[in-house]
């Protein structure tokens, strides 16, 4: 079975370093690439950045699971239509929302239901792919 | 003794100073520069002319004629009574100082090395006036040289025959050198993660071309003779660089508007719909520079890794990181919160 690490963090600034080294500690045991690794930060960051902007929070939980040849990050819940809205429309060429900062950093972003008619945001980052 | 740092010596070719002695009171100081004691707001402008009449004057004088002894000072006039006379010559300011670092380090008097410490404010502010074109305030200068200053008087060994301008000045020089060294980076950082993050700058630019991809962290690791963590930990503190306070206008504009980052924080802007953030983007664009406008280009529309992009540019991969996050925080923060 994957090892799966569980992080409860705030919706805010401060919290991103916290997340960030421990992002990259695990990031490293899969060997990912700095690079790699950058796009892992940013896609975090950006998703949580976008998430207080759209009122989310205050307590957010980042899931974050070793495969084989990379990490599956699982945040959430999230509940505004804002947000989704956000991760799944489709942005005017040309353009940088939070959809085009995404898919440009990881391999897949995904939004999936969650209780209490919320959703989760799980997006893929793999050895090689950067 | 301090660091044999003579670089930036007060004295050194000023006319009247061929032996590099140091500036003392009432010698030679920098243009415009009062010596120590003379300075109005060092020695205050309450404390008595310094005029051969003066308290002050007959310490001078007195000095002068009983060569070697100490001044007779009372003790409760001490603070009056040597405050150093414009017109003293060098000998009379060494004697004096002597006295003083006398009175306070085998005697324990603190108004001596109050005494000490303000005659010498003005050789602070000389010295702090070179570095004061560097990005940092003047008065923030001055007062970590005069934290040189209070070192330099508190460990002067009278034992040593040295002038205290001698061993002040490198102390001084050496605190403001140290204030800079550690205030380049907004963030406190413990010096060990600050100069390993300098190196894996170094290394990571080596093994990307030896490798011909982005290296991993236990690649850097091991070329850094360090370990997994403490590169994640010296990576993490280059986001330290900068920093900008909540209640600065953003981007640096002023004006009359009071409106600070602090008020870009935490809002419900959620009634924006996709349509508006979009909208706002163009000029939330705008404001970046071209560099950032090209660099976003190069990872999001070329698709190109931070390494490549650093390749291209000819700058570091760290450096392509820290725009990258740059540039995403201007457009969040022109655009407003929550659009990006």
């Amino acid at each position: 079975m994957a090892d799966t690490i569980r992080l409860e963090v705030t919706a805010s600034a401060a919290a991103l370093p916290i997340v960030r080294l421990v992002l990259g500690g695990v990031a490293a045991r899969v060997d990912l690439s700095l690079d790699e690794i950058e796009d892992l930060y940013v896609a975090v960051e950006e998703l949580l950045s976008a998430a207080e902007g759209a009122g989310e929070g205050p307590r957010h939980e980042l899931v974050i699971e070793l495969g084989d040849d990379g990490v599956i990050v699982n945040a959430g819940p999230f509940r505004t239509s804002a947000l989704r809205s956000r991760l799944t429309g489709t942005a005017p060429s040309g353009t940088y929302d939070l959809q085009t900062v995404m898919r440009g950093v990881v391999q897949s972003v995904e939004v999936c239901a969650a209780p209490d008619d919320c959703y989760c945001v799980v997006f893929a980052k793999r050895r090689g792919d950067a | 003794m301090p660091d044999a740092d003579t670089t930036d010596r007060p004295g050194d070719g000023v006319a009247g100073e061929p032996d590099g002695r140091q500036m003392k009171p009432g010698s030679a100081a920098e243009p415009g520069e009062p010596g120590p004691g003379q300075d109005n707001l060092a020695s205050g402008q309450d404390e008595p002319e310094t005029d051969a009449a003066s308290p002050a004057g007959e310490l001078a004088a007195g000095a002068e004629s009983q060569a070697d002894a100490e001044p007779d000072v009372d003790d409760d006039d001490l603070i009056v009574r040597v405050v150093p006379p414009t017109s003293r010559g060098k000998d009379e300011s060494e004697k004096l100082d002597q006295f003083l670092l006398r009175r306070y380090h085998l005697h324990g008097d603190r108004r001596a090395r109050d005494q000490l410490i303000t005659m010498y404010l003005p050789l602070v502010r000389s010295l702090a006036r070179r570095y004061s074109s560097r990005g940092e305030h003047f008065d923030d200068l001055v007062q970590v040289g005069s934290i040189g200053l209070i070192k330099a008087i508190d460990r002067f060994d009278l034992t040593r025959g040295v002038e205290l301008t001698t061993y002040a000045t490198p102390n001084i020089i050496g605190e403001i050198k140290r204030y800079f060294r550690d205030k380049g980076w907004s963030v406190r950082v413990p010096r060990g993660l600050q100069e390993l993050n300098i190196r894996l700058n170094k290394v990571i630019d080596e093994l990307v071309p030896k490798l011909q991809r982005s290296p991993t962290i236990n690649e850097i690791a091991e070329a850094a003779g360090a370990t997994p963590e403490e590169v994640l930990e010296a990576l993490e503190t280059s986001q330290a660089y900068n920093s900008v306070s909540l209640q600065a206008a953003p981007n640096g504009e002023s004006g009359d508007d009071e409106t600070g980052l602090i008020d870009y924080m935490g809002t419900e802007e959620a009634a924006y719909d996709t349509m508006e953030d979009r909208t706002m983007l163009a000029p939330g664009f705008s404001k970046l520079d071209a560099r950032e406008r090209y660099i976003l280009h190069l990872r999001f529309f070329e698709g190109l890794t931070q390494s490549q992009i650093a390749a291209r540019v000819g700058i570091s991969q760290m450096h392509v990181s820290r725009l990258i996050r740059r540039a995403l925080e201007k457009l969040r923060a022109n655009i407003g919160e929550g659009a990006l």
